[in-house]
C-alpha cells in the first residue's frame, strides 16, 4: 500500500513538472556516447544551410503562426536568420556584431554590449549545432524512439529563467544533426522550429553575412 | 511670494494640457444636437484574428515585432499580444467587454509600469466594447456626413467617421502626461484597418502596425 502511494505520488510530481517521459520515448541513460557524437558532427560541421518553418503557438490562440525562412550558419560564429513568409525580417551576427532589418528599418548591436542579445546568439548558434548539451547551467533528460534523440534542457540560469521555461532538441540519429528546436515559455505557450532541406558544408560567401 | 509662485508652477504645468487640447472648431465640426449617430467600431463584429508587423520608434530607438489581435467570443474580449519576429512573447494583454483591460504577460525587459500603461491606453483606443457613451456629438461643416464622437471611455475621446469608410479614420485623446495621443487608422478591409499609426505630440514615441497578409488561418 505504501509503495503504491510513493509511486502514485512520484508519478503525479513528475506530471506536474513537466518532465515526465514524452509519448514513444524511452530514457537514455548512457548520454556520453550521444554528448559526444554530437560534439563530433559539429566540430566537423563548417557551414550550415538549411530552411526553417516555425510555429507559434499561443494559449488564446486556436491556430498557430506559422512562418518559413532560411538559415546559414558558418563557422566560427556567423549566423543569418531570414524570415520570408509571411513577413520579411533578417537577422545577421557576425563578428560581435549584429544586424536586424525588417521592411522599413534597420538595427545595429554590439553585442557585447549587450547581455540579453548576447545570450540569444550563444543560445541559437549552439542550438542548431546540438552544443547547447555542452552549455552550464542547462540540466538535462535524454530519450530516444527509433530514429530520433528527444532531448529537454531546462535553464538555470535566473536570466534565462526569466522567458524559458524548457528547451526541447530533436536529434537525428541518423546524422546526430538538429532537426526540430522548440523553446517552451513559462506560460505554456512555445516556439517549435523545423529545419528542412539541411546542407552541411556547402560553400557559404562570407558576403552573406555583412552586418554593413 | 511664495504663493505667486505656487501659481505660476500649477499653471505652467497645466498649459501643456491646454494647448494640446485643440477645439474640434478650429478643424472645422460644429456640435450637432439631437442626432443619432453611429459608433462604427475598429474591428468588424465578425472579425476574428488578425496579424500585423509593429514598428516602434521611442526617442532614437526602433524597435520592431509582431501584434495578434484576436476577438474571444465567449466573453466578447479581445486579446492583443506582442511577439518578437523568432517567435518570443514581449507583451500580452486582454481587453474586456466592461471596457477595461488586464494585463497578462510583460517581458522583463519591457516590465516599467509607464511603459505597460501607455501600451494599454493605446491599443486600448481600438476596442470599442458597446458599454462606451457618447457625450458629444460634432458633424464637418465642410464634408458632409462627416461627424465626429466624443465618447466617455476611460476618460474622454473623439473619434472621427467619414462615409463610406467602415470604421474611425482617426482617433484622439487628450493626455496630461504625454500630450494628445492621435490614431490614423486607414485602408480598411474585412479584418479591420490594414494600418494603424499611433502618435503622442509631446513625446517621440510612434507605433505603426501594419496588417500582414497571412493566408496560414482559416
Amino acid at each position: 500500500m505504501q509503495k503504491g502511494l510513493y509511486i502514485f505520488i512520484v508519478i503525479f510530481i513528475a506530471v506536474l513538472s513537466g518532465k515526465a517521459q514524452p509519448e514513444g520515448f524511452t530514457k537514455v541513460s548512457d548520454t556520453a556516447y550521444i554528448r559526444q557524437k554530437v560534439n563530433e558532427v559539429a566540430s566537423e560541421t563548417n557551414s550550415i544551410n538549411t530552411e526553417f518553418i516555425q510555429e507559434k503557438n499561443l494559449a488564446f490562440l486556436d491556430e498557430k503562426i506559422i512562418s518559413k525562412g532560411i538559415l546559414l550558419y558558418k563557422k566560427p560564429e556567423m549566423l543569418r536568420l531570414e524570415y520570408t513568409s509571411p513577413y520579411s525580417y533578417l537577422l545577421i551576427i557576425n563578428n560581435g556584431k549584429l544586424l536586424i532589418k525588417s521592411d522599413d528599418s534597420e538595427m545595429k548591436v554590439d553585442l557585447e554590449s549587450s547581455k540579453m542579445f548576447n545570450e540569444i546568439n550563444d543560445l541559437i548558434i549552439n542550438s542548431i549545432q546540438g552544443k547547447i548539451l555542452n552549455m552550464p547551467d542547462l540540466s538535462t533528460s535524454f530519450f530516444e524512439n527509433k530514429n530520433t534523440f528527444f532531448i529537454q534542457l531546462w535553464p538555470e540560469q535566473e536570466e534565462l529563467k526569466k522567458y524559458v521555461k524548457t528547451i526541447e532538441l530533436y536529434i537525428s540519429k541518423k546524422d546526430y544533426t538538429v532537426t526540430d528546436f522548440r523553446v517552451i515559455e513559462l506560460s505554456d505557450d512555445y516556439t517549435l522550429i523545423k529545419f528542412v532541406n539541411k546542407k552541411i558544408n556547402e560553400e557559404i560567401p562570407d558576403e552573406r553575412f555583412n552586418t554593413q | 511670494m511664495k504663493r505667486y509662485l505656487t501659481s505660476v508652477l500649477i499653471l505652467s504645468s497645466l498649459l501643456p494640457v491646454f494647448l494640446s487640447c485643440g477645439s474640434l472648431h478650429h478643424l472645422g465640426y460644429r456640435k450637432e444636437v439631437a442626432v443619432n449617430r453611429v459608433i462604427k467600431p475598429v474591428f468588424p463584429p465578425d472579425f476574428d484574428k488578425s496579424l500585423y508587423s509593429v514598428k516602434i520608434i521611442f526617442g532614437d530607438n526602433v524597435f520592431t515585432s509582431l501584434a495578434v489581435i484576436k476577438y474571444i467570443p465567449e466573453d466578447r474580449s479581445f486579446r492583443l499580444a506582442l511577439l518578437s519576429e523568432a517567435g518570443m512573447r514581449l507583451f500580452e494583454i486582454e481587453f474586456l467587454k466592461d471596457g477595461s483591460s488586464q494585463v497578462n504577460y510583460t517581458s522583463d525587459f519591457m516590465d516599467r509600469k509607464a511603459v505597460v500603461k501607455k501600451l494599454s491606453s493605446d491599443f486600448g483606443l481600438l476596442f470599442l466594447s458597446g458599454s462606451e457613451n457618447i457625450v458629444k456629438s460634432f458633424s464637418s461643416a465642410s464634408v458632409e456626413r462627416k461627424y465626429v464622437l466624443r465618447l466617455k471611455k476611460d476618460g474622454l475621446k473623439d473619434y472621427y467617421f467619414s462615409p463610406d469608410v467602415e470604421g474611425p479614420e482617426k482617433v484622439s485623446e487628450r493626455g496630461c502626461v504625454f500630450g494628445r495621443t492621435t490614431v490614423i487608422l486607414n485602408k480598411y478591409g474585412d479584418k479591420g484597418p490594414r494600418e494603424i499609426v499611433f502618435t503622442h505630440k509631446m513625446l517621440k514615441f510612434e507605433i505603426s502596425l501594419k496588417q500582414i497578409d497571412y493566408s496560414g488561418w482559416n
